[in-house]
């Protein structure tokens, strides 16, 4: 990974996933309890916080069900990850991280060398 | 240099299953994994990527980087293949658990293992996944309960294993072809499976 191991923004995800795998609750179910897409809330637990909006704000420690002293706890790391700036998903994953080794073919078929490009391209292309 | 792999036999899949779920007893639930659960836990985080699928029309994959699976954002719509493909990809990282531990070495990449090579670390891996989802014990002793009752009522003989196959699929939340060729591999039935699903799926 990156060198943004220590950034807030990376430590705020890294709770929110710890808060959340604790209740033994799945990323894809979660999401929707927040109104996030899947994708928007996996790029949020990696440190992508441009998805927190005022819902989210609201919505995450009442669907974790987070007591007062997490409540505060989350309130203090997202605002510490916004005092920095954004960071997108390509700040967090370097293209030869994210090459593949193991890939699951919608037709079986084996992927080229040639194929590898357009598989990062798609992986990172920007969520609107 | 080429990349080894030695390919597993049944046994040595069932047995690599139930060491697996063994380490989850938590992701059971009325005998059945919770695939996603066992993901998270194992720990891998999923990653769901907008258009992976059209762009490239990969499911999903594991990357170079351990702990990460990334998969098409639009997967999850359709569950039983979304759990296959879960269930696939960590089947590739129990069997070659090195390929994250000490790294991808020369001719391992998947791009670069000749096509029998191919077939059979994704043969296995789709046979693992099988087994993953439908511990045979448990599979078994459902598949022998419903077939009874569906025998009972059944007005022609040669529908009781399809419909039973049918019903078992949709318990197990995995796909018909996936179901069919569980029972395949553990003996217990043959039903033609819709759309072959290579490698790994059992044709007949």
């Amino acid at each position: 990974m990156n060198t943004n191991t220590q950034h807030p923004a990376k430590a705020f995800g890294d709770w929110l996933r710890e808060k959340r795998r604790a209740r033994n609750l799945v990323a894809r179910v979660f999401s929707g309890a927040v109104w996030l897409s899947h994708a928007k809330y996996a790029e949020l637990e990696l440190g992508v916080i441009k998805w927190v909006s005022q819902k989210q704000e609201l919505l995450i420690p009442l669907f974790l069900g987070l007591n007062k002293a997490e409540k505060a706890e989350f309130v203090a790391k997202l605002k510490a990850a916004r005092s920095v700036k954004n960071l997108c998903f390509s700040d967090i994953f370097t293209r030869d991280e994210l090459r593949p080794v193991r890939a699951c073919h919608h037709n079986g078929k084996q992927i080229t060398k040639e194929d590898e490009e357009r598989i990062l391209n798609a992986v990172f292309a920007p969520l609107s | 240099m080429s990349y080894n792999y030695k390919s597993k036999t049944a046994d040595e899949l069932e047995t690599i299953s139930q060491s697996l779920l063994a380490r989850y007893p938590f992701a059971l639930k009325n005998g059945k994994p919770d695939i996603e659960l066992l993901v998270e836990k194992y720990p891998l985080k999923i990653i769901p990527r907008v258009d992976l699928n059209k762009l490239t029309v990969l499911d999903a994959y594991l990357p170079r980087i351990d702990g990460i699976m990334l998969v098409d954002a639009d997967l999850a719509n359709d569950l039983p293949r979304y759990r296959l493909t879960l269930a696939e990809e960590i089947s590739h990282r129990e069997l070659e658990p090195d390929l994250w531990k000490a790294g991808v070495p020369v001719g391992a990449c998947i791009y670069e293992l000749d096509p029998q090579l191919y077939d059979d670390v994704e043969g296995d891996a789709y046979r693992l996944a099988l087994a993953i989802l439908m511990p045979a014990g448990y599979f078994r002793e459902r598949f022998d309960s419903l077939k009874n009752q569906i025998s009972v009522a059944a007005k022609d003989p040669k529908d009781i294993n399809p419909l039973t196959v049918e019903i078992m699929a949709k318990e197990f939340e995995v796909t018909f072809d996936a179901c069919a060729s569980r029972c395949h591999i553990l003996n217990i039935c043959k039903v033609q499976i819709k759309k072959p699903r290579l490698p790994g799926a059992v044709i007949f």
